[in-house]
């Protein structure tokens, strides 16, 4: 057999992806949207926040997706506060809104993933802008000299660690976000591990500034960054800058803005994948035909995105506490997840043949650091959405495992699909050899 | 000819374009399907290696990954490797070509010209 039929009977004309847009998103667009899955201008603001008060990726994409809702809506609610609208942060206006941004979010996503990474792109970098100025101009009025004390490590207890340990995994949580873009993606074996790398890098450095600035800011103070609910707003009144806080909010609000057009996009292909494969129902696998979106998976998702945070806040929670679990719930689903698949890439890699001592040992380094931060995770969280939602999420997906492997095993070998080599990808089959001389060199 | 290679390829890097020519030259010897361990038995390359190389030419599409993700093949891109070949037309068609040649070199009525007289 020859190289063209022997590739005949391996490969299909299709992808099991097709209908998406595929193979036409630039790195940049990728990047962004890992970026903004990160969300690292929320996360340098918000983070500390949250320390102070304080099924996996499915659940993790959702929950980020309502948390990023709800803190816009919150962040959207303060800008505007001033302006007259309303004299306080009103609920029934943080609840409009959140309805008012998912409709935004839901337009953005189905007209077509190359509007949606525009406008990621362009918000995130907004965002990032806005937090450097914010962060800068606290550094600068601060004065120039470096606080040295906090380049040498003190208090390292096994104890002090962890706690700082999960802060900071809560402000890398969604950096993978680039992998939902592996079908639209150009040149998506080149294009997502850089941009999920890069996005590690990125969001490492701004939380290092952050953290720097307002350690440094609160150096003087007794109790230091710890005693703050909110740091950031403390130190401006502290130098007198009374416009800093409205920049931060736009710069959050921005934030979490771009973070749940990237988790509803990530979101949606999930789904979208999984009612291809047959695991959901297979309406949730249709793309629109013109826009090449996932159209039904972000009509499922999207309502239930935006109802979660209306139904928290109607129930008298403030945008600002409905986060706490929210976020919570959606850094336990992030971990879980992130373990499962340091735990399967070794044995992935020895099924394709490709096992090596490197990935063994990287996993054996990792899958233990990781379960010690889900240990000291649920261990920390307060007993709320979070035990709810893994109680009723985990019990689901076992259920619908060993009904699926009771009355569907061929669908159980199916899951896994991904956007495979098609015919378009391959160079195409040469052509059968010549015998005769080209025309023209006849005479 | 002294082997020393120029300035601007600098260390280990002349034997990693060799290695990675190699390793794409195996892909169409061996067929495609071939798998990973293969092609480093083949070509007597470190397994580690191989697997790197591999994945670099899979990132710059030279080469896929087939659908049960073991086997390789030549990407799409690697068709830049080689000058376009215009397929060769049927034996017909090359008769009008020479009958034109041959015969009726600037004929405006070519269409109506009988092919074979």
């Amino acid at each position: 057999m020859n190289y063209s039929t022997r590739i005949a009977d391996q490969v299909r004309g299709q992808s099991p992806m097709a209908g998406l847009d595929r193979r036409n998103l630039g790195p940049m667009q990728v990047f962004a949207q890992s970026v903004s899955g990160a969300a690292p201008a929320a996360a340098m603001a918000v983070v500390p926040a949250i320390v102070a008060a304080s099924a996996g990726l499915l659940v993790g994409y959702s929950l980020l997706g309502m948390a990023s809702l709800t803190g816009a809506a919150m962040q959207i609610n303060a800008l505007i506060a001033p302006f007259g609208l309303s004299s306080t942060a009103s609920p029934v206006v943080a609840a409009v809104l959140v309805v008012v941004l998912a409709g935004l979010v839901a337009a953005c996503t189905v007209r077509g993933v190359r509007l949606s990474a525009a406008v990621v792109l362009l918000v995130e970098a907004l965002s990032i802008t806005l937090m450097l100025v914010v962060f800068g101009v606290l550094l600068v009025s601060q004065g120039i000299g470096v606080d040295s004390r906090q380049l040498v490590p003190s208090g390292t207890g096994l104890g002090a660690v962890v706690a700082g340990v999960l802060p900071a995994l809560g402000a890398f949580i969604g950096f993978e976000a680039a992998a939902a873009m592996g079908v639209e993606a150009r040149r998506p074996f080149r294009t997502i591990p850089r941009a999920v790398g890069a996005t590690a890098a990125l969001t490492g450095v701004l939380s290092l500034l952050a953290a720097y600035t307002q350690v440094a800011g609160f150096a003087g103070v007794p109790g230091g960054l710890a005693g703050q609910q909110q740091p950031v707003r403390a130190l401006a009144a502290a130098e007198h800058l009374a416009w800093l806080p409205t920049v931060l909010d736009a710069g959050v609000a921005t934030s979490f803005l771009a973070c749940s057009v990237a988790t509803t996009t990530a979101l949606a292909r999930l789904l979208f994948s999984m009612g291809r494969e047959g695991v959901l129902p297979a309406r949730l696998g249709r793309a629109h035909r013109r826009f090449r979106t996932p159209h039904v998976a972000i009509a499922v998702a999207l309502p239930v995105l935006a109802a979660v945070p209306v139904v928290l806040i109607s129930l008298g929670l403030s945008p600002a506490r409905a986060l706490v679990p929210l976020l919570t719930t959606a850094a336990l689903g992030y971990l879980v997840a992130y373990l499962l698949v340091c735990l399967a890439a070794p044995v992935f890699l020895h099924r394709i043949g490709e096992l090596t001592v490197f990935s063994v040992v990287a996993t054996s380094v990792i899958v233990p650091v990781l379960l010690v931060v889900l240990v000291a995770f649920v261990s920390t969280a307060p007993v709320s959405v979070a035990a709810l939602v893994t109680g009723a999420v985990l019990p689901l997906v076992g259920a619908r495992y060993l009904w699926m492997r009771a009355r569907r095993p061929d669908r159980v070998a199916a899951i896994g699909l991904y956007d495979e080599t098609s015919t378009a990808d391959l160079l195409g089959p040469p052509l059968p050899p010549r015998s005769q001389p080209p025309p023209g060199r006849e005479r | 000819m002294s082997p020393q290679p120029p300035p601007s390829v600098p260390g280990r890097q002349p034997r990693a374009v060799r290695n990675a020519l190699a390793v794409l030259a195996e892909v169409v010897a061996a067929g495609p399907g071939v798998t990973a361990k293969e092609i480093s038995a083949a070509l007597r390359l470190p397994r580690a290696t191989t697997y790197r190389l591999l994945n670099l030419l899979v990132a710059e599409e030279y080469l896929v990954r087939l659908p049960d993700l073991r086997g390789f093949a030549l990407g799409a891109r690697a068709g830049r490797l080689a000058v376009p070949i215009v397929p060769a037309p049927s034996t017909a068609a090359r008769a009008v070509v020479a009958h034109c040649a041959a015969g009726c070199a600037g004929a405006s009525t070519w269409p109506r010209t009988p092919v074979a007289r």
